[in-house]
């Protein structure tokens, strides 16, 4: 296998909020195509790594790499285009409609006055079909279900044509299902080429999909690697002070925690 | 309105007469009704005044009692010495702790712009309150009559009232069979407001031998549509000189050269001081404007005084 | 599939444009007699009307309609970008304290320089608006961070009640008789329209407006939040500055020459968006034509309703904005 270029890289990034640290010296690297998870228990510091690696945060100490050149260096327009981010949104209500929403990821490519054109509307109405939200396009977004504002989302990310899209603990409100549905939209995703950063407090479910998994304990990677290799019951209780058994699936690998109390 | 001169003269002795209707008995107590409904009574002549309004302030000099005047407002400028009263306040919003500090035992005040509370505070303490509300000049005569009664100085008013009423009646003989002008009356004009039918200007107005374009309008002082005053084309426009500086008022209706007023410069500024005020100088004020709108008329001045 | 953006943005337009039309010839015909239709034609050299008809329409009813007709428009796009800016589709282009500054330099111009020759009216109110909204960014500056939004409109309010209470300071010091003037300043009132002050309002509107309609993209990405807006692109508080800028250099523009006139800037955009959605590249050109037409209706009406007595424009908007909070409470 080659070595996977990579596109995105963060260097030995540290950032406080106040006073306190949150991050201390973390060390990442997104490669083309990965399909990257981030665990760790909730305030590590999973979402301030979301926002420095995309440059809403700076670092202030160590640095944030895109295509080998500083972040610093690219506008927030051109980081957009790359860079694509799906969290738990504030919600306003206006009123925008699925379809109006997904249309505005496709504002990184233009300027400050553009009416869609075809390609906008080829490249939106293929991102609705991929998140199989194609039948609510018309539906105005506070109508939605969970699940399905959650698709709504990715589908915006997708818009952007981005090279890596950030999810933040996108399992949140989701029920089994809608995790599940989620997971298949993931990995149909990363097939075409998109590289996916999940960060979340689900360890299976981070198991199940993410080739590569990072345990982030203390404002740093504690571990990186293949899921079985991160999911053991020592590095479990040392990250997240529980007790856990970890059975691994003897064909596919993927370990799975059963908790069985707190440390 | 029109009085016939006789009437007038025997109104006004009537009138002289109410003290011995109204009953002044011997202490002294004199009791007049003010404009409000309500009665006002002074025992003996009063000694401590406050005057709330320039206008009351010029009759209270007139009548000569200007010694018992302890407080004046901001805008109480006529005549000159009334500048050395104290003041309590400015015109429509007087301090009435500085009211009652000068321990006044009577208390004038005008009724437009006036707020309800004063009277009826100063009211509860038990201070008499006269409250005037001039509308017509036949109303001036009417408050020098009381005021005087209030005063005792029946003789400097009855001579007063004599003088405004033989004016008056030159003042109609000259009019007499003369055209009236069409006149509009701004005491503001941005945004233009006029004197109705029914204010004290309006009925100068009708007095000075003016037709009033805006005569109709109930309310004292309205906002009015330029569209009227075009289409009604005064031939007079007269300007409360203190509601703008004169020049661009003028100015300001220079825009509008289809008014004939502009076209040959009949629109006059006048003292604000002299003319909207109901005090003894009325007379002159109506002459003026009777002068304004009938420039080649003979003298409106009565010949002797 | 519904309507696209831009085939929203031309019908709404186009219908707007001709609603208008119809409003400024309405007003410039109308008077307490009637329609005249030989006033309107006389414009264009038809017709045959007296040149007392001429002299009216020319001066007054012609320059008001236009004058109103562009407030409306400026006030209608400022409360679009504001309602985008502070997203919330109640907020208002005054919330800011650009009316209590513009309102405080008027005061203190009609009481204490009486008319300056130098300045007028106009030019102390708007100097007036422009402290105001400095004041507010700097109260606003003071407390960086999250929430910014809710600083903005804290700092606006406070902003605005320090100038109201000014105000208030500036009238009873003054022992002023002028409280009908300054009533009628802070109620709106275009009868003293000329084409210097139309022209001068229009041209401010205009270039706030086609500023504003440069980045309706940016401005519809403003919507969905500020970390949303920077992850999609969007510089977020340069934008947000650049916008409220824009609007309140617009908002005391129109307020130095008409005073405040209320509620337009709220019931215009908060209308249109109900009918034609909240993208603000259709909303920003339907608030500039939807306002010019509401607000010289409104001023026709307030020019006529009690003839040849006036009403200020602000007591007929404000009848219209009553009842329309009334139908929003009810909708809920």
């Amino acid at each position: 296998m080659n070595a996977a270029r990579s596109l995105l890289t963060c260097e030995s990034a540290s950032f406080r909020y106040r006073d306190a640290p949150i991050l201390k010296g973390v060390s990442i690297a997104v490669t083309e195509g990965a399909f990257l998870g981030v665990i760790g228990p909730n305030g590590v510091g999973k979402s301030t790594l979301i926002r420095v690696l995309t440059g809403t945060l700076l670092p202030e100490r160590g640095r944030v790499l895109l295509y080998d050149k500083p972040l610093t260096a690219f506008t927030r327009r051109a980081i957009a285009r790359k860079l694509a981010v799906v969290s738990q949104t504030e919600t306003s209500d206006f009123g925008f409609t699925v379809w109006e929403e997904v249309m505005l990821g496709r504002s990184p490519h233009h300027g400050g006055i553009h009416y869609e054109n075809r390609e906008d509307r080829a490249i939106v109405e293929m991102a609705l079909e991929k998140t199989q939200v194609a039948h609510l396009a018309a539906r105005r977004l506070d109508t939605l279900s969970g699940g399905e504002m959650q698709r709504v989302r990715i589908a915006r990310g997708i818009a952007q044509q981005p090279a890596i899209v950030f999810l933040d603990e996108p399992t949140t409100h989701l029920d089994l299902y809608s995790q599940l549905t989620l997971m298949e939209l993931l990995k149909e995703i990363n097939k075409q080429g998109i590289a996916v950063f999940l960060v979340s407090h689900d360890i299976n479910f981070v198991a199940q999909c993410c080739a590569d998994v990072h345990l982030m304990h203390d404002g740093a990677i504690l571990a990186h690697g293949a899921p079985h290799e991160v999911i053991t019951p020592d590095l479990v209780a040392t990250c997240f002070r529980i007790r856990a058994n970890v059975s691994v699936d003897p064909e596919t690998s993927v370990p799975r925690i059963n908790p069985l109390g707190i440390l | 309105m029109r009085f016939h001169p006789r009437r007038l003269v025997g109104l006004c002795l009537v009138l002289m007469c109410a003290p011995c209707l109204a009953g002044t008995d011997a202490s002294g107590i004199s009791c007049v009704t003010d404009d409000m409904g309500r009665k006002v009574c002074a025992s003996g002549v009063p000694r401590r005044v406050v005057s709330l309004a320039p206008s009351l302030t010029e009759t209270v000099f007139y009548l000569g009692v200007q010694d018992r005047l302890v407080g004046r407002t901001a805008r109480c400028n006529r005549p000159a010495a009334a500048s050395k009263i104290p003041q309590v306040g400015a015109y429509l919003h007087p301090d009435l702790e500085r009211i009652i500090s000068l321990n006044p035992d009577l208390v004038l005040a005008t009724k437009p712009g006036l707020r309800e509370e004063i009277v009826e505070r100063l009211t509860a303490l038990g201070i008499p309150v006269f409250v005037e509300d001039c509308k017509s000049v036949d109303d001036v005569c009417f408050l020098m009559e009381r005021l005087g009664r209030l005063f005792h100085r029946e003789l400097e008013a009855t001579s007063a009232i004599e003088d405004i009423q033989r004016r008056r009646r030159v003042l109609k003989e000259r009019l007499e069979g003369l055209p009236r002008p069409t006149v509009l009356f701004a005491v503001g004009v941005k945004p233009l407001v006029v004197a109705g039918g029914q204010s004290f200007l309006g009925a100068l107005i009708r007095e000075a031998g003016g037709v009033n374009i805006a005569e109709d309008i109930a309310i004292p002082y309205a906002r009015f549509s330029f569209e009227e005053v075009i289409k009604k084309d005064p031939e007079y426009i007269l300007i409360l000189d203190k509601e703008c500086k004169q020049q661009e008022c003028v100015d300001h209706l220079k825009r509008y050269p289809t008014l004939r007023a502009v076209r040959y410069e009949k629109v006059e500024s006048l003292d604000a001081d002299l003319v909207a005020r109901p005090a003894p100088a009325v007379i002159e004020a109506l002459e003026l404007i009777a002068k304004t709108l009938h420039p080649h008329a003979q003298e409106m001045r009565a010949l002797n005084r | 599939m519904p309507l696209s953006a831009l085939s929203k943005t031309i019908l709404s337009s186009s219908a707007l444009l001709l609603l208008l039309a119809a409003v400024i010839v309405l007003s410039i015909g109308f008077g307490p007699a009637g329609f005249d239709v030989d006033a309107v034609l006389g414009i264009i050299g038809q017709g045959s009307q007296t040149s007392q008809t001429h002299t009216i329409v020319m001066e007054y009813r012609l320059p008001r309609a236009l004058l109103a007709a562009v407030a409306g428009a400026g006030l209608a796009c400022a409360g679009v970008v504001f309602q985008a800016v502070l997203r919330n589709p109640l907020a208002d282009p005054y919330l800011i304290g650009i009316s209590g500054g513009g309102s405080l330099g008027a005061v203190v111009c009609i009481t204490i320089f009486g008319q300056s020759r130098i300045l007028g009216l106009s030019g102390m109110a708007f100097i007036g608006s422009l402290i105001a909204v400095g004041l507010v960014y700097g109260l606003a500056s003071l407390k960086k961070g999250a929430g910014y939004i809710n600083t903005i409109i804290l700092a606006g309010v406070i902003v605005g009640a320090l100038m109201n209470a000014l105000m208030l300071l500036v009238i009873s010091l003054s022992g002023s008789d002028e409280m009908q003037r300054i009533l009628f300043w802070l109620m709106g009132d275009f009868s003293l329209a000329d084409y210097r002050k139309t022209t001068v309002a229009g041209v401010v509107t205009c270039l706030g407006w086609m500023a504003a309609f440069s980045q309706a993209n940016r401005l519809n990405l403003l919507m969905v939040g500020d970390e949303s807006a920077a992850h999609l692109g969007l510089e977020v508080s340069k934008i947000r500055t650049f916008f409220i800028v824009v609007a309140s250099l617009v908002t005391g523009a129109i307020v130095s020459v008409s005073g405040t006139v209320g509620f337009v800037g709220l019931i215009v955009p908060h209308m249109l968006r109900l009918a034609l959605g909240p993208d603000n590249r259709v909303l920003l050109p339907a608030s500039l034509l939807g306002g010019a037409a509401f607000l010289a209706a409104s001023d026709c009406l307030a020019r006529l309703v009690a003839y040849p007595t006036e009403l200020p424009v602000g007591v007929i908007t404000a009848l219209i904005g009553a009842p329309f909070f009334l139908y929003l409470l009810l909708r809920r």
